[in-house]
Parts: C-alpha cells; sequence; structure tokens
C-alpha cells in the first residue's frame, strides 16, 4: 500500500479504466464532477491520461480482453500511485465472475489499495473513499 | 411452445427466398440465435425472430444445421442487419457464415484460439484457454497519400466504456471509421446456462445499469410468454412506470452528454443536476438508483404507496419545466446548433437497411418503437405518440429525446394517476417450475429494441441471448461519422450514447 496522504493532501487526480463493468460504477464515477457533488472543490479531479494521475480507479471484473490494457495504463501511472477497485464486480463478487471471458477482479491482475464496495457504490460513498485517501 | 411464437421450419435453400418474402410483406428482425442441439438432433439451430407491426405474435424462422462443422450462406446481402449476429454465431458456435462480407473475429478476445467455440455446449462454462495468437484482430482503413490512422481506445480520455476506434483521416476530416469493440464481453449468457430461469434476474439485470429495467422486463416477459403467465394489471401498470423512468433518465443523461460534446458546460451541468434527481427519486421509491431488483417474473417486486406516487408525480412536475427550459437553452444557441445541425447524418435508406433502432432510427425518419408497434403491459392502454425527425443529424437525435422525454413525463402522469388497485405480483402457473421450451420477450429501452430470447428445460436455461439496441446500433455510427471532422467525433457519439456493456455481454 502506497501512503499518498501527505503528497496528495490538497490534490488528488484520478484516472478510471473500465476493465469490463455494466457502466453503472461510470456513471456514479461521473456522477462527482456534478454540480451536486462537485468533487473538484476537494482537490479531486478525473485527468484525461494515466501519466497524469496519482490514483486509478478500476471497474469491473476485468475481463480476459480487458486485462493487458489495464496492465498498460497502470503502469503508465507515475509511481508512487494508488489502486482504488470500484464496485463489486473489481472485488469479483459478480454472478458471471469467473466464466470464459469475464476474469475474476482486479486481484491478481493489479495490486489493489483501497476497494469501494457496492453495486455500483453510491457517488457519495466514492468520493468518502477518495477523500480518505488525502487525509 | 406457445401460442404467441410461430415457428416456420426451413431448409438453408428455403431461407433467403422466405426472409425475402417476409422483409417484403413488412416483417421486421428482432434477433438471431444460434443454438447447440447436438445432443437432441445432431447439430444446431438457427433462429432467426421477426415480427409485424400490429401483431403481437413472434415467427421464427428455423434452420437446422447438422454436423460439427455447420455452414451457411450469409444472410447479410439481403438483410445487412444480422451482419454481426452472424459473425457472433460465428465466434461462439462456430456455425459459417458463407460470403459474408465482413468475416472477421467479432465477440472473442484477441488472445482467444482459434476453433474453440465457448457457447458450445462442450466446452466448460469457467474455461480459461492459454493465451494464443488467435485470429489477430486488425482495422479496415482508408489508404493513400496523406491518409492518417488514429487509433482511440479501449481506454479512453473520459470517463466513459472501454472501447477501440480506429479513424482514417486527411486532414481534419475522417474517411473511415472502423469499431473493435467487446471489451467488455462477460459471457454473460453462458453464465446463465443452467440456472432456473428464477434465479436469472440479478445476472440479466447487470447486463447493463443503465437499460437495467428494460432487461429485467424482457426476461420476465420471455417467462411470462413461456408459461403464459398472465400479470396483475397494477403489476403491468408499475412496470411500464419502472420502463418510463428509465426512458426519462436515461433520455436527460444524452440531453446532458450532448452539450458536453460540444463544449456547452453550463448546459451540460444542468442536465448532471437534473439526472442526479431522477436518480435519487428512484432510488428512493424503486430502491435502487439504477432500478436493479425491480423487475421479476409474474409482476414486479416493490409497491408504490399513496404517498409515494403523490411524490413522484410531484418531483416529475417539477423536474419537466427544468428538462424543456434545458432544451429551449440548446435550441436557441447559435454556437451550439452550428455544431449540432448536419454533423454525424445517417440517412433514412442506412438506417432502415442497417435495422437501426430506437432514437436514433427515429431521427433518421425510421418510425420503428416498439411500445407502438408490439404493445404490452400498459402500452396496450396508453400508446404514446412516436416522435421523428428526418434530418438523421446530432440535432435531430436530440430533439427526438427532447421531445420524447416530454412524452415520458406525460405518459408517466397518467400511468400514476390510473394505476389500478390489487396485487403487484401473482404466482407462478402450475408447472412452471419445469417449464420446457422457447419465449421471446422485447420492449423498447431508452435506446430502441431490447430482444431476449430464452430457452428452458426443466426450468432450467439451456440459452439465453440478449440481443440489445446497442448492438444494432454501434454499427451506424461508423455510417454516421465519415466525412465529418475529427473534431466532431465525440459530439456524434454522445449523440447515438450507445452502451458498451449492453452490446458485449
Amino acid at each position: 500500500m502506497t501512503r499518498p496522504a501527505r503528497l496528495l493532501r490538497r490534490s488528488l487526480q484520478v484516472r478510471h479504466v473500465d476493465a469490463g463493468s455494466c457502466n453503472g460504477c461510470e456513471s456514479e464515477i461521473a456522477a462527482l464532477l456534478n454540480p451536486v457533488y462537485d468533487a473538484q472543490r476537494y482537490g479531486i479531479d478525473i485527468v484525461a491520461s494515466p501519466r497524469h494521475a496519482d490514483v486509478l480507479t478500476v471497474s469491473g471484473p476485468v475481463t480476459r480482453q480487458m486485462r493487458e490494457a489495464l496492465q498498460t495504463t497502470a503502469a503508465a501511472v507515475g509511481e508512487p500511485r494508488t489502486v482504488v477497485s470500484v464496485g463489486d464486480c473489481a472485488a469479483g463478487r459478480c454472478p458471471f465472475a469467473g466464466s470464459y471471458a469475464a476474469g475474476s477482479g482486479v486481484d491478481g491482475v493489479l495490486p489493489s489499495d483501497l476497494h469501494i464496495p457496492g453495486c455500483p457504490p453510491s457517488p457519495s460513498a466514492i468520493l468518502e473513499a477518495l477523500r480518505g485517501l488525502m487525509r | 411452445m406457445s401460442a404467441a411464437l410461430c415457428v416456420t421450419r426451413l431448409d438453408a435453400e428455403a431461407l433467403h427466398a422466405t426472409v425475402a418474402q417476409r422483409i417484403g410483406s413488412e416483417y421486421r428482425h428482432l434477433t438471431t440465435v444460434v443454438a447447440d442441439d447436438r445432443d437432441t438432433n445432431g447439430g444446431f439451430r438457427l433462429d432467426h425472430v421477426f415480427y409485424r407491426p400490429g401483431q403481437p405474435g413472434l415467427e421464427l424462422l428455423r434452420v437446422h444445421l447438422s454436423g460439427n462443422r455447420p455452414e451457411i450462406p450469409s444472410l447479410v446481402p439481403l438483410l445487412p442487419a444480422v451482419h454481426w449476429d452472424e459473425r457472433e454465431a460465428h465466434d461462439l458456435f462456430g456455425v459459417v457464415p458463407l460470403g459474408h462480407p465482413d468475416p472477421r473475429r467479432l465477440v472473442l478476445p484477441d488472445n482467444w484460439p482459434n476453433e474453440l467455440y465457448p457457447l458450445r455446449k462442450d466446452v466448460p462454462w469457467d474455461i480459461q484457454p492459454p493465451k494464443s495468437k488467435g485470429q489477430d484482430w486488425s482495422p479496415l482503413v482508408a489508404e493513400g497519400e496523406g491518409v492518417v490512422r488514429i487509433p482511440v481506445g479501449p481506454v479512453h480520455a473520459g470517463i466513459i466504456e472501454s472501447g477501440h476506434f480506429a479513424f482514417s483521416t486527411m486532414g481534419e476530416s475522417v474517411l473511415h471509421l472502423d469499431l473493435r469493440l467487446f471489451w467488455k464481453h462477460r459471457g454473460i449468457e453462458k453464465t446463465l446456462e443452467g440456472l432456473h430461469w428464477s434465479d436469472a434476474g440479478t445476472t440479466v439485470e447487470r447486463t447493463c445499469a443503465c437499460c437495467s429495467a428494460s432487461h429485467q422486463a424482457a426476461l420476465a416477459e420471455a417467462i411470462e410468454q413461456l408459461v403464459e403467465w398472465e400479470i396483475p394489471p397494477r403489476g403491468a401498470y408499475l412496470r411500464t412506470i419502472l420502463l418510463e423512468c428509465e426512458r426519462l433518465y436515461n433520455h436527460i443523461n444524452d440531453i446532458a452528454a450532448i452539450p458536453a460534446g460540444a463544449s456547452y458546460a453550463v448546459a451540460s451541468m444542468e442536465g448532471t443536476v437534473l439526472k442526479e434527481r431522477m436518480l435519487r427519486l428512484q432510488g428512493e421509491l424503486f430502491g435502487h438508483r439504477y432500478l436493479f431488483g425491480t423487475i421479476r417474473p409474474g409482476g414486479v417486486c416493490r409497491d408504490l404507496t399513496t404517498a409515494d406516487i403523490d411524490r413522484l408525480r410531484q418531483e416529475l412536475q417539477q423536474i419537466r419545466p427544468l428538462v424543456e427550459r434545458l432544451g429551449q437553452r440548446l435550441l436557441r444557441h447559435p454556437g451550439f446548433m452550428d455544431r449540432a445541425q448536419g454533423t454525424g447524418v445517417l440517412s433514412p435508406s442506412t438506417a432502415r437497411d442497417l435495422g437501426a433502432v430506437g432514437p436514433s432510427a427515429r431521427a433518421s425518419s425510421v418510425g420503428w418503437d416498439l411500445r407502438k408497434d408490439r404493445p404490452t403491459l400498459a402500452y396496450h392502454d396508453l400508446a404514446p405518440e412516436v416522435v421523428t425527425e428526418s434530418a438523421g443529424d446530432v440535432l435531430s437525435r436530440l430533439r427526438v429525446r427532447l421531445r420524447e422525454a416530454v412524452v415520458s413525463f406525460a405518459l408517466l402522469d397518467h400511468l400514476l394517476v390510473r394505476l389500478p388497485h390489487g396485487p403487484i405480483t401473482t404466482h407462478a402457473p402450475e408447472g412452471a417450475e419445469e417449464a420446457h421450451g422457447i419465449g421471446v420477450g422485447c420492449n423498447e429501452s431508452p435506446r430502441g429494441a431490447n430482444v431476449h430470447y430464452l430457452e428452458l428445460r426443466q426450468g432450467r436455461i439451456w440459452r439465453y441471448r440478449i440481443r440489445s439496441a446497442s448492438f444494432a446500433n454501434w454499427p451506424l455510427l461508423a455510417e454516421a461519422v465519415p466525412g465529418n471532422l475529427i473534431g466532431d467525433f465525440p459530439l456524434i457519439n454522445k449523440s447515438f450514447e450507445l452502451c458498451y456493456a449492453c452490446c458485449d455481454r
């Protein structure tokens, strides 16, 4: 577990990878940028490139086809990096986990530092977890 | 077999003539399904499912394909809408479409071995074959002096789903676009095999969060049709309310996403607030923001109290003028209109030939809507107006959604006022536990027709296929983008606003 808190107290730049979600987690992460949750007021932003990111969020069970793309994206995030798995699929808790194509979660593909449970987790839960990384 | 389905058995030679005759008689294609019947009759089954507007029954044109290496002449020259269905059947079952214009791999991962067909019954659900060279996917590209190829994805810059776009450009103009989707293929259909039908809901609803109610309703209809299970009027109305709420929040999402593609942030943000308001309302009244766990065979899972109904009506009455104001804001903004008008045109003939569905079809004059063409649930009593536009551009797709949102607000108010009294669900009829046969459920999701084909043996799922509106519409995007500026791609893409998860399964 990397400990970014001292470095990232006022600014947390997040890159997201969908590794096979149902789009529920994406919808809730995207909601962080609407005026209701407005994550930017806390210094949290979603960035366009992994090269700009401190944190990588991952949703979905990491499908066979997405595995390499996820690993490549993670490797592009500068160290120290923090990996956050978002939603139950990413923890391997979905009905199709283990199928010929679905994968079985982020564990085993990438070391993950934090998991946010839920199907999907609410925007408040995601925001709270990300703010926790800044304390 | 239920009376709602009519099976016509054909040999492969007669299929083309029969399909041509059906198309000529205004039949429309719904889905194409291959199943592995080698245990019972030594081959594979190919079902092309059609419906005819105004008629409740569905027709299955069935061809038996014998042997282990089945081949059949491709139907694509006659019915281009099945071009992805045939490629999928090749990937998953090894049914070879002879003469298919684009026989590349579609669904399976790049590193999946050739000639291993995961939906065949002799391949285990959890098989994890070692990485193989597979059938290396390469994009179709334009070539020539000055042509630049721009690969984008599968990981995108925004918070969107994963998929790959291969652009061939000349200067700022897109010459050609090829798609590589199915990065999110999870094997949902194979996962369902072997489950009892009563356990299928939690998997089916996770096909796609944004179209979850539609998928749940299609599963429920397929089972109810198969076992002749009548649902109570209140259950039917509540199911319709869930489907219309889903349409509404998705249309609001899309109305917000389109200006984001044109860098009009104020309008986009206004829309995202309204979407959040809808999601919260759904969480509060239906128990889940994305309506998971709300619809099951026999009815719905949760009733609305009188107080809930008042709350929903009041809230919708407040949201409605805000959506209309947002629409006016967009349509009166010269900069936005300049971006949206004439951009990403999909011609009516292309939309019709490729089997476009939903708002993307209706924005190109193709007035197909299952709510009117094959009404179920409360749509029998309250057939909504079918909204069409003719220009087929980004603006038309926006206008269709704005007008459909207004129709949905009115429809929801009617449904809530006229909600019948009584139970919300009924018990399954005798013998349903051990049911045997085929059912097909379909409804008009926010993005168009979602079609579920279900086959049970002794109550357990033998074959399940989901043909989503996004599966039908993704190829249209590749038709609408060439000739436009590459900078307009996000805008055009958002005007279709297709699901990757629905398509990839």
